[in-house]
C-alpha cells in the first residue's frame, strides 16, 4: 500500500476547531453546574411557564358573568363559531347532535355537572370531568371558542334528537 | 509451507469474503424494500393492511434492524475480511470460525425477520430482539472477535495500518455495548425484562443506541474508507497524524454523547449537558476522517469523473460530513428541543445510513465483485446510473424529512398572543407534512430503482466470470522488529496493549456516566410514592411493547413549555422507575402518551384501537382489530410479577401469588364498563382490555 509512506500535514482548521470545542465544554460546564449561574432544566422551564401565563387575557381566566353568555345565545356568529367546535371536538363523544353517545346526551333537562346555565358548562368544558373522561379544553381552545361551544350546547336544549341518550343527572326545570 | 528464511506462502481466503458481498447485496434489498413499506404506513394508514405483522410498529423495528445489522453489518464483514487479510498479510486465523460467523450472523438475521414480525420484541429501538437471539448474537460477535484476533496476532506485518485500529475499536466496543445493553432476566422462552429501569434504561439504552452508530456504522467504516479510498485511488492516506489524533478522539469521546438523545427529559441535568458537549467535542475529529478521506484524492480528482467506485466513495465521504456537522448541532440542547422527535432526526439518520453507509458498502461491492471474481465490471455506465438516481433518492429524502422535521417541530411551540398553542390538536400537526411522506416516498423508491440497477450490473457481471479464478497469494516473512520504535508507530506494533488502551478509553465515559444511575433512587423525590403497574396493566405494557407503540408515540413530556402546554406536566424519573424497558420513545408520529390515564373513557380507546379514524377523522394510526380477538395470557402473569418482584419492584407477596386472578378481576371490571356504555359484551379475556388498562394507567400512579 502506498499509505506506508503518507504526509505528516495535519488540518489546522479541524485542530483549532477541536479545541475550541473542549474550552467551550468547560466553560458550559461551569455555567450550568458549579454555580455560574446557567438555569436548571426545571428552572428553565418554571419561568417559561410563568411568562406564558403573564401573558394570558383575562378572557382565558373566565372573568364573564351569565349577563354577557347569555347575550352569545341571540348572536349568529357565536353560534357558528360554537357549532363549528362542537363538531370538531364534543362530536367524537356526545354525537353529531348533542343526542350523547360515550358522553352523555346534551340535549334534555338532566345535567350531571351544574344547572345548566352557559356558565356551568363552560366550567366544564374549561376544566374536564378528568374522571368520567371528559378532557379539560382550556389548553386546546381559545376562551371564546369555550363561551361560544357553550352557548352553542345550550341552544340544543330539547332538540329531541334521534339515538338519543338516556338521561343522566338531576333535571333541571 | 514454512521455509528456512521464515517465507510463508498461503492463499487468502476471500470465498467467506464473497459469501458476505452476496449476502450484504440481498439484505440491502429487502431492508430497503421493507423501509418503502414503512415510508407508505407513514404516507397512508391503508399500508397497515390491517395485518398484525405487516403493521408499522413491528415493520419499523425490522427496517431498523435489517439495515443496520443485515445490510451494513454484511458488508463490514465482507469489507473486514478483505481487507485485514491484505493488511496483515495473512490468511484468517480459522476458516471453520468464518464459516459459522457467516451462517451464524445469516441465521440471527432471519430469526429476528421472524421474530420481529410475530411481536417478539424487547422494546428497545436497535436491540428488540429477545434473549435468545441476543445470546446468538453474542455468541458469533465472539467467534469474529476469536477469528480476528487471532489473524491479528499472527500477522505478518508488524504495524497496523489504520484501518485495523477502527476494527479492533469495532469489534470490542460493540461486544461492550451490546452485552451491557441487552442484560434482561427471561421470563419465558421469547420473554425478558431488562435489569434496567427508567431513567437508567433510557441512558444505558441511548448509550448503547448511539454507539451502534458511532461503532457499528462509523469506525467500521471508517476502516473500509482508509482501505478502499487510497487503494481505488492508488494514493497514500492524506495525513498520519490526523489519522491517529482523530481515530483516538472519536473512540474516547464518542462513547459520552448518548444523553444527546434525552435532552430536556427527565434525565438529570449533569448527563445531559455531558451529551451535548461530548456531541460538540465530536464534530472536529470527525471531520479530521472526513478531510482524511477526501483530501487522499487530492491531485486525482479527475478519477472521480471516471470511476464510478470513487464518486460512489467521495459522495459517501461527503455525506459522513454532513451527517457528522448535523448531529453536533443537533446536540445544542436549544436545537434538540425544536428537532427531538420529529422527521429532522429521520432526514438526519438516513443522510448517515443512505449516504455514508449505503453508498460507502455499494461503492465497497463495485470494487470488490469484478476483483474477487476475477472478470470487469459489466457497465461503467449502469453504475453511473446507479449514482445518480441513488443521489437523487437521498437529496430528495433527506429535503423531505428536513421539511417535515422543521415544519412540525415549529408548530408543535407555536402559541397566539393569549399563549395558546396554537395547533392544539396534534393531528393538525400530521396532516401538514403528509405531503413530504408522500416525497419520501419516492427518495426511497428512486434509491430502491438505482439499487436495483446495481443487483443486474453485479448479476451480469458474476455470471460473466470466469469459471476458476487464480487465487491471490500472500507471500511474507514473519513481521520483524523495525529496530526501536517510539511514539505510536511503537504502539501500532503491540496489538494487545493497543486493544488495551481502547478498551479503557471507551469505558471511562460509559462508567463516569452510567455508574451514578445505578441508585435510581437517588433521583427520586423522598416522599413520591409510585404504584407499580397491577398485573393486567403490566400484560397490557408488554401488549404495547409487542406492537411496538413506541417507534410512534413518546412517553416523556420533556421540560419545555411546549410540550407541557400539550401534555401535561413534565415527566419524572419517580413515574417511569418501576419502567422495564422504559418507553420514553424516540419520534412522536401520534401524541405523547405519558398522561393519557383517565383522559378518555374506555369505551373511546376501545373505538380507538379498532378504528382510530372513528375518533380522529384524519388520524394516520394502524387499525388493531386483533386485540380485540387474541385472549390475554393471564397464566403468566405470576411469573411476570416475580420476575419484577425479584428485579426490586415493590410488589408484596399477595400480588405475586394471585396475579393472575388480581388479573382477571381488574379486566372484568373495564369490560364490563365498555359493554355498559355500549360497547361490545364480554371483552374481559381480550387483549384490548388489558391494553386499555395500562394506558389509563399512564401518569396515575403518582410521583409527579
Amino acid at each position: 500500500m502506498k499509505s506506508k509512506h503518507p504526509s505528516l500535514g495535519t488540518n489546522t482548521t479541524a485542530l483549532v476547531t477541536f479545541f475550541a470545542a473542549i474550552i467551550f465544554a468547560f466553560i458550559y460546564w461551569i455555567h450550568f453546574h458549579t454555580g455560574g449561574g446557567g438555569l436548571s432544566t426545571t428552572e428553565e422551564l418554571k419561568s417559561d411557564l410563568a411568562a406564558i401565563e403573564a401573558s394570558k387575557p383575562a378572557s382565558q381566566k373566565g372573568a364573564e358573568t351569565e349577563v354577557d353568555l347569555n347575550a352569545l345565545l341571540s348572536d349568529a356568529n357565536a353560534l357558528n363559531q360554537g357549532q363549528a367546535v362542537y363538531a370538531a371536538r364534543c362530536a367524537a363523544c356526545h354525537g353529531q347532535n348533542g343526542e350523547g353517545q360515550i358522553g352523555p346526551n346534551l340535549t334534555d333537562n338532566f345535567w350531571i355537572h351544574g344547572g345548566g346555565q352557559i356558565a356551568d358548562v363552560v366550567q366544564v368544558v374549561r376544566t374536564g370531568v378528568t374522571a368520567k373522561g371528559m378532557p379539560a379544553w382550556d389548553t386546546m381552545i381559545s376562551g371564546s371558542e369555550i363561551n361560544s361551544v357553550s352557548a352553542y350546547i345550550v341552544s340544543l336544549k330539547g332538540s329531541n334528537p334521534a339515538n338519543a341518550k338516556a338521561a343522566e343527572g338531576t333535571e333541571v326545570k | 509451507m514454512t521455509g528456512k528464511d521464515n517465507f510463508l506462502q498461503e492463499a487468502y481466503d476471500d470465498d467467506v469474503v464473497k459469501m458476505f458481498l452476496l449476502a450484504t447485496i440481498g439484505w440491502g434489498l429487502v431492508a430497503f424494500i421493507v423501509g418503502l413499506l414503512a415510508a407508505l404506513q407513514m404516507a397512508h394508514w391503508g399500508f397497515n393492511f390491517n395485518l398484525e405483522w405487516l403493521t408499522f410498529g413491528r415493520v419499523r423495528p425490522l427496517h431498523t434492524n435489517a439495515a443496520i445489522f443485515a445490510f451494513a453489518g454484511n458488508a463490514i464483514f465482507a469489507g473486514v475480511y478483505h481487507s485485514s487479510q491484505r493488511l496483515l498479510k495473512a490468511r484468517m486465523f480459522s476458516d471453520l470460525l468464518s464459516r459459522i460467523h457467516f451462517w451464524g450472523w445469516q441465521l440471527i438475521i432471519v430469526l429476528a425477520a421472524v421474530t420481529l414480525l410475530a411481536g417478539y420484541s424487547i422494546g428497545k429501538e436497535y436491540a428488540e430482539l429477545e434473549w435468545p437471539i441476543d445470546l446468538l448474537i453474542t455468541l458469533v460477535w465472539v467467534v469474529f472477535a476469536v477469528n480476528f484476533f487471532g489473524t491479528l496476532f499472527k500477522r505478518r506485518e508488524r504495524h497496523m495500518y489504520v484501518a485495523i485500529w477502527f476494527y479492533i475499536a469495532t469489534i470490542l466496543t460493540v461486544a461492550v455495548l451490546h452485552i451491557v445493553n441487552s442484560l434482561e432476566i427471561p421470563v419465558s422462552l421469547f420473554k425478558s425484562y431488562p435489569v434496567w429501569a427508567g431513567m437508567q434504561d433510557a441512558l444505558v439504552q441511548w448509550w448503547y443506541g448511539h454507539n451502534a452508530v458511532a461503532f457499528f456504522l462509523t469506525t467500521p467504516f471508517l476502516g473500509l474508507m482508509y482501505y478502499y479510498i487510497p487503494k481505488v485511488a492508488n494514493r497514500p492516506v492524506y495525513s498520519y497524524r490526523l489519522s491517529i489524533i482523530h481515530f483516538w478522539a472519536l473512540v474516547f469521546i464518542y462513547i459520552w454523547a448518548g444523553p444527546h438523545h434525552l435532552l430536556y427529559t427527565a434525565l438529570p441535568d449533569w448527563a445531559q449537558t455531558l451529551g451535548m458537549i461530548f456531541s460538540l467535542m465530536l464534530w472536529a475529529p470527525s471531520w479530521g476522517g472526513m478531510i482524511n478521506g477526501l483530501l487522499t484524492l487530492r491531485g486525482s480528482w479527475h478519477l472521480v469523473r471516471t470511476e464510478p467506485v470513487l464518486k460512489f466513495l467521495v459522495a459517501a465521504v461527503t455525506f459522513y460530513g454532513m451527517s457528522t456537522f448535523e448531529g453536533p448541532l443537533l446536540s445544542i440542547k436549544s436545537v434538540s428541543a425544536l428537532a427531538h422527535y420529529t422527521d429532522w432526526i429521520i432526514a438526519h439518520v438516513h443522510g448517515g445510513a443512505l449516504g455514508w453507509n449505503g453508498f460507502m458498502a455499494v461503492g465497497m461491492i463495485y470494487y470488490l465483485v469484478p476483483k474477487l471474481w476475477n472478470t470487469n465490471l459489466y457497465s461503467r455506465r449502469m453504475a453511473d446510473w446507479h449514482f445518480w438516481i441513488g443521489f437523487s433518492g437521498i437529496i430528495i429524502y433527506y429535503a423531505a424529512m428536513w421539511a417535515a422535521g422543521i415544519t412540525q417541530g415549529l408548530m408543535w411551540r407555536a402559541v397566539t398572543a393569549e399563549g395558546q398553542l396554537m395547533y392544539p390538536d396534534f393531528v393538525e400537526t400530521v396532516m401538514r407534512i403528509v405531503p413530504m411522506y408522500w416525497f419520501r416516498v419516492l427518495g426511497g423508491s428512486l434509491f430502491i430503482a438505482g439499487y436495483v440497477i446495481m443487483l443486474v450490473n453485479i448479476y451480469k457481471t458474476i455470471k460473466g466470470a470466469p469459471a476458476t479464478a487464480p487465487k491471490e497469494m500472500v507471500r511474507a516473512p514473519a513481521a520483524q522488529s523495525h529496530g526501536v520504535e517510539k511514539g505510536h508507530r511503537k504502539l501500532e506494533g503491540l496489538a494487545t496493549v493497543f486493544s488495551v488502551l481502547v478498551v479503557i478509553s471507551v469505558l471511562v465515559g460509559s462508567i463516569i456516566e452510567i455508574y451514578p444511575t445505578l441508585n435510581i433512587h437517588k433521583y427520586v423525590e423522598p416522599n413520591s410514592v409510585v404504584q407499580p403497574y397491577t398485573p393486567l396493566q403490566l400484560a397490557g405494557r408488554d401488549i404495547y411493547i409487542r406492537e411496538g407503540c413506541y417507534v410512534c408515540h413518546s412517553q416523556m413530556i420533556r421540560k419545555i413549555s411546549w410540550d407541557v402546554q400539550r401534555f401535561g406536566p413534565a415527566s419524572t424519573i419517580a413515574e417511569s422507575m418501576y419502567d422495564r424497558p422504559f418507553q420514553w420513545g424516540s419520534k412522536r408520529t401520534g401524541p405523547d402518551l405519558a398522561r393519557v390515564g383517565s383522559k378518555y373513557p374506555n369505551l373511546w380507546h376501545y373505538r380507538h384501537m379498532m378504528n382510530p379514524r372513528d375518533i380522529v377523522q384524519k388520524s394516520l394510526m394502524p387499525n388493531y382489530g386483533w386485540l380485540e380477538h387474541k385472549k390475554t395470557d393471564f397464566a403468566i402473569l405470576r411469573k411476570k410479577v416475580s420476575v419484577m418482584k425479584m428485579l426490586g419492584v415493590p410488589y408484596d407477596q399477595e400480588t405475586a401469588a394471585n396475579a393472575d386472578r388480581l388479573a382477571e378481576e381488574e379486566a372484568k371490571a373495564i369490560a364490563e364498563d365498555i359493554a355498559a356504555n355500549g360497547g361490545p359484551q364480554n371483552l374481559q379475556s381480550k387483549e384490548i382490555v388489558a391494553l386499555i388498562a395500562y394506558l389509563q394507567s399512564l401518569g396515575k400512579r403518582g410521583g409527579e
